[in-house]
């Protein structure tokens, strides 16, 4: 009985142990020629792009509002072409690389680095981090129209759209922003000796000027300074909906907030007119030694 | 019947040991295998006819997290400074080489393999700033050249200090300095070399900056960096007339005997772990210094 069990063991090793597809997987090819196939996917939809990318980037989402944007136009031999702000255009070099993520790296300095810099290249950036931004950016997703990106290191976060042939030159717009842009502004302040009920106008203060309304983090929110007080870092934040909507929805930030008695800060009246570009606000706050402020101010789209 | 079943037994032993004989073609094509690869631009042409072809030494310019610590937050270089950087690189510190050990097999043999370029200062948690580092004789790691200008005569001293610095660590840590070295200012060593006073000053104590008070490694290093790039007159001046302010510090008799005695040392560690003339070389660096300025 022994004996033939061992015959039918070794038998039945005969015949499994040339079963060869074990090892064969479950895909057609391995993952790293799978992440090649997609790093190459997203690079054609960079460089098929005609009119090159417009990115929104938030530095160090978690403290900070500011957005900044930028134009790219990538090429197939490792090239982009950026612009910022005013500056001429400027070309660099970029690469895709499978790291733990597929990734977008602008691997030699171009405008985008001068947000991370930690020499202290633009407002705001400290000594030794910059404004903790990224230009090693994860790619989380893309598509013929928009990429998501996350930096690798600071978590910025970016998003890069399609551009129009406009884009190609002068100011670079996000889109999602109705009312980013420049404004004439006039604004008079009233300070009250005490309340505003007890009537005694202790000065008056006004201003004439051009400002410009920047975008925040939050979509389609603006940021605009408040009245001639800007330089004290004080600013409205502005929120319209989309362009058939005459209501704006107007706070103030952080700054402001902090250096008021608390709660204070309330809409006396607002209009807004989608086809001029008029922008008109009635605020009153408190200050912290309790005297009212009211702030009249007319917004003029340029 | 018998034979017939020990027959049967080994034809199946034997298709068993067969079975498994597989053998497998070993010339699988992997994926990412060869590193980082790009489309080559001039840039790159151009440091591979002037440094990795005649010295095989990768001056890479484009961003690696990995090549740094991570705790340092830098961007990388622009473009346009990295031809400039490496043109006065081989400059004052390669021709000088060449031109006093012969021909250019010294420094074929004895250049680190890798040089990392970052754009901005590596600034550290205690404030300090990081111009270079080098590693394991292998591998030299420059900071902040974004800033670099050849018109600026300052600047042009700091690399060339820097790289002569850095590549002394290259020579230490491919041949050991003799151990006497550590011997001449046992008691001169301190941690707390970035914050000493004014009045404590390190040239009567024989060293030429606070930051060779770090450790024998680095005194030797900036020893031979500063009179390299001081040249022999300014250096043997400067000997004599370190801090005109603190009359204690003029001919002071104890500094310069312990700077004379470690100069010896770097002067003969160079004959004797090298065969190189160390004041032929420091004429060649104030030559090559002047050209590059004069470029």
């Amino acid at each position: 009985m022994i004996k033939y069990l061992v015959y039918i063991l070794l038998v039945a090793m005969v015949v499994t142990s040339c079963k060869k597809d074990l090892h064969s997987s479950v895909f057609d090819q391995s993952a790293d020629q799978r992440l090649n196939k997609v790093l190459a996917d997203y690079q054609s939809i960079l460089v098929a792009a005609p009119y090159g990318w417009v990115a929104k980037v938030v530095p160090n989402p978690e403290q900070n509002n500011n957005v900044y944007a930028f134009w790219f136009k990538f090429n197939d031999s490792n090239r982009v072409v950026s612009r910022w702000q005013n500056q001429p255009s400027l070309s660099s070099s970029y690469r895709l690389k499978a790291l733990q993520q597929p990734e977008l790296i602008f691997d030699t300095y171009t405008y985008l680095h001068l947000l991370a810099d930690p020499e202290q290249k633009v407002p705001g950036a400290q000594l030794g981090t910059g404004l903790k931004s990224d230009f090693e950016l994860e790619i989380i997703s893309g598509s013929a129209d928009s990429f998501v990106l996350k930096g690798k290191y600071n978590g910025s976060d970016i998003t890069m759209s399609r551009a129009a042939a406009k884009d190609t030159s002068g100011a670079i717009v996000l889109p999602g922003y109705l009312l980013a842009g420049n404004y004439k502004s006039t604004s008079v302040r009233t300070g009250y000796k005490t309340t505003q009920a007890a009537g005694i106008i202790a000065n008056t203060w006004k201003f004439d000027d051009v400002k410009a309304a920047n975008p925040l983090k939050f979509a389609g929110t603006v940021s605009i300074d408040y009245s001639d007080l800007g330089g004290s870092g004080w600013q409205y934040n502005i929120f319209v909906k989309d362009n058939t909507t005459k209501d704006v929805t107007i706070t103030i930030n952080a700054v402001m907030q902090s250096q008021i008695k608390e709660g204070s800060f309330k809409i006396l009246d607002q209009s807004y007119d989608p086809a001029s570009g008029r922008i008109y606000i009635k605020t009153f706050y408190t200050n912290s030694a309790g005297a009212d402020r009211v702030n009249e101010e007319i917004l003029l789209r340029q | 019947m018998k034979y017939l079943k020990s027959f049967i037994s080994l034809v199946i032993i034997a298709c068993v040991v067969i079975a498994c004989n597989k053998k497998e073609t070993l010339d699988t094509n992997i994926t990412g295998l060869g590193g980082d690869s790009w489309i080559q631009s001039p840039i790159d042409k151009w440091l591979y006819d002037s440094m990795i072809k005649p010295y095989n030494i990768e001056m890479k310019y484009k961003w690696d997290q990995s090549e740094f610590d991570k705790s340092l937050i830098l961007v990388p270089p622009t473009e346009n400074t990295v031809i400039p950087v490496t043109q006065d690189i081989i400059s004052i510190w390669i021709t000088p080489y060449n031109k006093t050990s012969g021909d250019s097999t010294f420094m074929k043999i004895n250049t680190p393999k890798q040089i990392m370029l970052s754009g901005s200062i590596a600034l550290q948690s205690n404030g300090n700033a990081v111009a270079g580092l080098a590693e394991g004789g292998l591998k030299i790691l420059l900071f902040g050249i974004n800033s670099y200008s050849r018109k600026d005569s300052g600047r042009v001293a700091d690399m060339a200090h820097l790289i002569h610095h850095e590549y002394t660590h290259i020579l230490n840590q491919k041949k050991n300095y003799p151990i006497a070295f550590n011997k001449v200012t046992p008691d001169g060593y301190t941690g707390n070399w970035s914050a000493l006073p004014p009045e404590d000053n390190s040239w009567t104590r024989g060293f030429v900056t606070n930051y060779a008070r770090k450790e024998p490694g680095e005194d030797i290093a900036e020893l031979v960096s500063t009179m390299l790039v001081m040249g022999r007159a300014r250096y043997d001046y400067t000997l004599y007339h370190p801090f005109p302010e603190y009359p204690d510090s003029l001919n002071n008799p104890t500094g310069i005997s312990l700077l004379r005695a470690k100069e010896k040392i770097v002067v003969d560690y160079f004959r004797d772990a090298y065969n190189l003339d160390f004041y032929s070389l420091q004429t060649a660096v104030q030559q090559q210094i002047y050209n590059v300025l004069h470029r």
